[in-house]
C-alpha cells in the first residue's frame, strides 16, 4: 500500500468565540479574524510536518485547494506543492485537489502542474475537483454550470497535457485560439490523476471510465460508506465498465491520531478533531450546496430533512466509533486500517495527521508514532490481504 | 380565467394565465413567492386583459436549452406578444420581470404602450446593498423578502411555495448567479427606452432598496417614482389592491 500525508492547513489559531457572531468560517467570516503574524508560523509549521512525512519515508505528501474560510490556508495549493517541490526528494506530491473549473483559465493551472512535475521529475499526482459548495460563492463561478465546467475543463487539461501543440480548443464554456503547453509535463502522457470525494455514484461511474481508470479517494465518511463508495467503484468498473478495477485505483483519506493508549489518544486529540467537524466545517447547507451543485433529488432529500451528512457525529468519541475518525494506540490504529484494507483492498491510504487545532508538538508525535509503528505494517499489505471483491448481486 | 400554453416561438411553451377585459396587459413575475398570479392580477383584470406567463424554467413553463441569460428571456417574451397578436402591451415587471421588462424595452418598445417597473431588478446602484437571495435559508429569506411578520410567517407556512421556491431558485441562479441581479450591461441602454414609465416600489425593500428605484427613474426619460409605504420587495403580493390602483392610474394617465 503507498501511504500519504495528508494536510488541510486550516488556520487552527482561529478566535473560536466567532460563532457567537458568525454563523459559518466559510466565505463570510471576515478576514480581520486572520493574523498574518501567525498565519506565517502556521504556514511554515505545516510544510515543516509534511516535511517531516517525507524524510520519515510517506510514499507521498498531499496538499489542497480551498478559498475563503479557516478551514484551510490554500486557496493555491500550487504555491504549497511548488514550496514542498524542492524541499523533498523522491515522495510524490499529490494536489487534491485542484478545482480546474472554478478557473476561467484553467490552462494556467495546467501549466503550473505541468511545471512542478517538470521540477519534480515526475513526482506529482493532480487531483481534479468541483471544490465545494461555498466556493462558487467565493469564486463567483455558477453552481448550476459546476459539472459541465468540470468536465469542459477536465478535457481541455488533458488535451493540452497530451496533445501537440498549438491547437484550437473551441467548447462551451472554455474557447481558446492557442492551445500550446509549454512545458509539457514530465509524466507521460501526464500525471496521473485522483478524484477526492465524499461519496458521489456520477463521480464514480465517470472516473472508473476505462479511457480515465483515476484513483477515487473517499474522505471524511463513516466506514460504513468507504465500504459502500469503495466496493460502488470496482462494482460499476466491471458492471458498467466490463473490466476488474485495480486496488491501486481506489484510495481512503482520513483523519489519524495515533497515542499511548486508546483512551489517552481520545483524550488528547478529541478537542482538535472536534474543532475540526464542529467549528471549521461549519456550513449552513445553502452555502454547502448552492443551486445545481448536487441534483435536485440530493438536495430535496438534505432540506427536508435540513441537515448535512455529518451532523450527529460531533464529538470525538462518535466520530472514531463510526469510523470517520481513525484514532486509538499504534496496535488499534494498526488493526483497524489492516482490517479495513482486508475488507476493502485499497492500495492508497491518506492520513490526515493534522486536523482542527491540533498543535504541533501533538501533531509532530503522532506523525512520528504513525510513521514508526503503523506505516511500515500498511506498506506491506496488498492484495493477499485482501479478501477479494464480493459483488453485490443485482 | 383561462390557462393556456402557447408557443412563443415554435420551441418555448409558455404557460400562461389570462383574464379580464379591456388594454392588454403583461405582467412578468417575479423569482419568489406566489409569483403566478398574485392577488394584484384579480384586481387588475376588472380594467385590463391580463396575460400572466410563467418565465421560462419558472412555474410550468420549461427552460429551454439555449434560455440561459434574462436577455434570452426577454426575446421568447417579445415574440410571446407578437403570437398573441396582443401588443402593443401594458406591461408591468416584477423583481426578476422587471428585469426582463427593462431587457425587452431597451431592444424595441414597438409592442410596449407602458411599462411599469415594481421592485426591479436589472441595474446596481454603487455603495446600495443588494440581497444575496442565494445563501439564506427559507426563514432569513422570508425576512428580507417580506416587510411584516405575517406575510413572512404566511410565506413560510406555504408548503407549495417552498417547492416553488426550491424550482425557481435553480432557474435564477442559471440566470444570474454574479453578478445577481443585474446586468452590468444594462444601464448603459437605458435611454432607448421612450414609453411612459413608472417606478413602483416598496419603501421597505431589503432585496433591492429604493435607491435602485431612483437610479431607474433618473435613467429612464419621464420615468416616475412611486413608493409604497410598508412594503418590502413584495408589494404586488404584500399589498395587492394599493398595487392594483397605483398601475390603473397610471395607465389611465397614459391613455385618457
Amino acid at each position: 500500500m503507498n501511504v500519504f500525508m495528508f494536510h488541510l492547513m486550516p488556520y487552527a489559531d482561529l478566535d473560536m468565540t466567532y460563532v457567537e457572531k458568525y454563523s459559518t468560517d466559510w466565505v463570510v467570516l471576515p478576514n480581520t479574524y486572520y493574523d498574518p503574524a501567525k498565519g506565517h508560523v502556521l504556514y511554515n509549521r505545516y510544510l515543516d510536518e509534511l516535511e517531516l512525512a517525507a524524510e520519515l519515508g510517506f510514499d507521498g505528501i498531499s496538499v489542497n485547494e480551498h478559498h475563503q474560510t479557516a478551514y484551510g490556508m490554500m486557496p493555491s495549493p500550487i504555491v504549497t506543492a511548488a514550496a514542498l517541490s524542492r524541499r523533498t526528494k523522491n515522495c510524490k506530491i499529490a494536489i487534491l485537489g485542484n478545482a480546474f473549473c472554478l478557473r476561467d483559465q484553467p490552462l494556467t493551472l495546467a501549466e503550473e502542474h505541468a511545471m512542478i512535475d517538470n521540477i519534480t521529475g515526475g513526482r506529482l499526482i493532480s487531483g481534479m475537483v468541483r471544490g465545494i459548495g461555498a466556493e462558487y460563492y467565493s469564486i463567483g463561478v455558477n453552481p448550476t454550470l459546476s459539472h459541465a465546467r468540470f468536465q469542459e475543463a477536465h478535457d481541455l487539461v488533458i488535451q493540452a497535457w497530451t496533445r501537440p501543440g498549438p491547437f484550437r480548443f473551441e467548447g462551451e464554456h472554455y474557447n481558446f485560439d492557442y492551445v500550446n503547453l509549454w512545458p509539457r509535463p514530465f509524466q507521460q502522457p501526464h500525471p496521473p490523476i485522483w478524484c477526492p470525494s465524499t461519496g458521489s455514484n456520477e463521480t464514480i461511474e465517470w472516473a472508473s471510465h476505462p479511457s480515465r481508470k483515476y484513483v477515487y479517494v473517499q474522505t471524511y465518511s463513516p466506514l460504513s460508506s468507504v465500504e459502500r463508495y469503495l466496493n460502488l467503484y470496482r462494482q460499476t468498473a466491471r458492471d458498467v465498465h466490463g473490466y476488474d478495477a485495480a486496488s491501486t485505483q481506489i484510495a481512503w483519506a482520513a483523519p489519524i491520531y495515533v497515542g499511548e493508549t486508546d483512551e489517552s489518544a481520545l483524550e488528547e486529540a478529541g478537542p482538535h478533531i472536534e474543532a475540526l467537524f464542529n467549528k471549521f466545517l461549519k456550513l449552513e447547507l445553502e452555502l454547502h450546496f448552492p443551486p445545481g451543485y448536487i441534483s435536485a433529488e440530493s438536495w430535496k432529500a438534505m432540506v427536508q430533512h435540513r441537515r448535512k451528512p455529518m451532523e450527529g457525529a460531533n464529538n470525538a468519541r462518535a466520530l472514531r466509533d463510526l469510523g470517520v475518525f481513525v484514532c486509538g494506540s499504534a496496535d488499534t490504529v494498526r488493526r483497524k486500517l489492516t482490517e479495513a484494507h482486508a475488507r476493502l483492498g485499497f492500495q492508497n491510504f491518506l492520513g490526515l495527521l493534522q486536523f482542527g487545532t491540533l498543535p504541533r508538538d501533538l501533531t509532530d508525535r503522532n506523525i512520528r508514532r504513525f510513521a514508526a509503528e503503523v506505516m511500515p505494517a500498511l506498506k506491506e499489505l496488498d492484495d493477499r490481504q485482501y479478501q477479494g471483491f464480493q459483488p453485490v448481486k443485482a | 380565467m383561462t390557462a393556456e400554453n402557447t408557443l412563443a416561438d415554435g420551441e418555448v411553451a409558455i404557460n400562461l394565465r389570462r383574464d379580464g377585459k379591456g388594454a392588454p396587459l403583461l405582467f412578468l413575475h417575479g423569482a419568489l413567492g406566489q409569483f403566478s398570479w398574485p392577488a394584484a392580477l384579480a384586481s387588475l383584470a376588472s380594467r385590463f386583459d391580463v396575460i400572466a406567463p410563467d418565465l421560462p424554467g419558472f412555474g410550468a413553463t420549461p427552460r429551454p436549452e439555449r434560455v440561459t441569460r434574462v436577455e434570452d428571456i426577454a426575446y421568447v417574451m417579445l415574440d410571446l406578444i407578437e403570437r398573441l397578436g396582443a401588443g402593443p402591451v401594458h406591461l408591468v415587471g416584477h423583481s426578476l420581470g422587471g428585469w426582463v421588462a427593462l431587457e425587452m424595452a431597451i431592444r424595441s418598445t414597438a409592442s410596449i404602450r407602458s411599462l411599469v417597473l415594481a421592485d426591479a431588478a436589472g441595474i446596481r446602484v454603487r455603495d446600495v446593498p443588494r440581497a444575496d437571495l442565494f445563501r439564506h435559508g427559507p426563514t432569513d429569506l422570508a425576512k428580507l423578502v417580506y416587510a411584516t411578520g405575517a406575510d413572512q410567517a404566511e410565506w413560510l407556512a406555504n408548503a407549495e411555495n417552498a417547492m416553488v421556491h426550491e424550482a425557481n431558485r435553480y432557474t435564477l441562479a442559471r440566470l444570474s448567479w454574479q453578478p445577481q441581479l443585474h446586468n452590468p450591461q444594462l444601464q448603459k441602454w437605458l435611454h432607448r427606452i421612450h414609453v411612459p414609465t413608472l417606478v413602483v416600489w416598496g419603501d421597505q425593500d431589503r432585496v433591492l432598496p429604493p435607491a435602485h428605484a431612483h437610479a431607474l427613474a433618473a435613467a429612464i426619460d419621464g420615468a416616475t417614482v412611486a413608493l409604497m409605504p410598508g412594503c418590502g420587495h413584495m408589494a404586488p403580493i404584500e399589498r395587492p389592491e394599493a398595487f392594483s390602483d397605483i398601475v390603473t392610474r397610471f395607465i389611465d394617465g397614459v391613455t385618457p
